[in-house]
């Protein structure tokens, strides 16, 4: 047997899956060869270090309160599986999912809308006004402190919005915008 | 409970709780170990325990055509094990100190009697060890964890990541020898 086939028996040597009489060839190849002795003293060892893996016990407690849990998550949770009787035709969960979906449509665009209608009457309400209350003095007050810091917070869109009053009204306006704000109730102290 | 594991499935198919508990509690601890020598920490563990078992529940009525209900039971587990150990090579997660944990069962590399200076050497060695096991690929770890860790043949390995036992072989072969080339010359006695 050359050191190249008994090097490629190797594990299965270890593992106890070779035929016998391979087996013994392997056998005796490692006795009068040293190298392939030691590679098959590592792959020994290996196996020896991962038989031995330390075991983690996190303790009875543990155990008991991970069942109690366990029950408790599938006491509460059907079997995803609907009996045959009860199915729906696919074309009615086809019919309730365009529904669905029109619906969330239709909301999103009136929201969408009333928000522009909303900015668009803003600037009106911001110039004159120095009440601080009021949620569109914040956003005049806002554009002030921008303003008048010269930092650059805002992109040109964003100082855009910010004249048209629609800056607070969305997400994307409210963005990066703590500092404003943070000089905003420092300079209405 | 004094039942076969084909019998307390058919009850837990049928509905029964109790069932299903003393399944849990026969399982829950294999479960654990497994999972835990692949993602090496308690907290990962615990998820994969709880998750198993609740995705066992939601789907028990494919238990009625499943031959082996450990095999299933550990195919969900290994799975889950590796989507958790992709996600944690991703974000670089850092294992529990086996130093600091209680319940921790230390390394008994003997049935021989070890002096200090080896139980240090052993100890220094697991954990070296145990970080060439992490830079292995996700499912080649999860092969060397289940068949050199856990004990699984490679005919069960092979029912349970649903491929031919040739693939686990390979896999297999492929893992240790990578390991030896990481810890080249500290697995020399």
């Amino acid at each position: 047997m050359t050191c190249r086939h008994a090097k490629s028996l190797l594990e299965d040597y270890i593992d106890g899956d070779l035929e016998l009489d391979q087996s013994a060839e392997v056998d005796s190849h490692l006795n009068i060869c040293k190298e392939c002795r030691g590679e098959y003293h590592q792959a020994l060892r290996l196996k020896e270090f991962l038989e031995n893996q330390p075991i983690f016990d996190p303790g009875e407690d543990y155990w008991r309160e991970t069942t109690e849990l366990i029950l408790a998550r599938t006491e509460a949770s059907p079997s995803e599986r609907v009996a045959p009787e009860n199915r729906r035709p696919i074309w009615d969960t086809g019919r309730a999912t365009l529904a669905r979906a029109a619906a969330s449509f239709a909301v999103s665009l009136g929201v969408l809308v009333s928000a522009v209608v909303i900015g668009s009457m803003q600037p009106a309400q911001i110039v004159d006004s120095t009440d601080i209350d009021n949620p569109f003095v914040m956003t005049a007050s806002v554009r002030d402190a921008v303003g008048t810091s010269g930092n650059e917070l805002l992109t040109a869109a964003e100082s855009s919005r910010l004249a048209r009053g629609t800056l607070l009204l969305g997400a994307p306006g409210m963005l990066g915008k703590g500092i404003a704000f943070r000089e905003l109730l420092t300079s209405t102290k | 409970m004094n039942k076969t594991v084909p019998e307390l499935v058919e009850m837990f198919v049928g509905g029964d709780q109790k069932a299903f508990a003393e399944l849990v509690h026969r399982y829950k601890k294999k479960l654990y170990s497994l999972a835990y020598h692949i993602l090496r920490n308690h907290l990962d563990a615990d998820e994969v325990v709880q998750e198993t078992f609740v995705r066992i529940y939601k789907r028990r009525e494919e238990l009625l055509n499943v031959n082996y209900f450990s095999t299933f039971l550990t195919r969900i587990a290994t799975n889950y094990s590796i989507d958790l150990l992709r996600k944690q090579k991703n974000r670089q997660a850092v294992p529990d100190d086996t130093d600091t944990l209680p319940g921790f069962i230390q390394l008994d590399l003997s049935r021989r009697v070890a002096t200090p200076s080896q139980t240090f050497e052993n100890k220094e060695l697991m954990e070296e060890i145990q970080r060439a096991l992490e830079s292995l690929p996700a499912r080649q770890q999860a092969t060397a964890v289940l068949h050199d860790i856990e004990g699984y043949s490679k005919a069960e390995i092979a029912r349970i990541f649903d491929c031919p036992q040739a693939t686990v072989r390979s896999n297999l072969h492929i893992a240790r020898a990578k390991l030896r080339k990481i810890l080249k010359g500290r697995l020399i006695r």
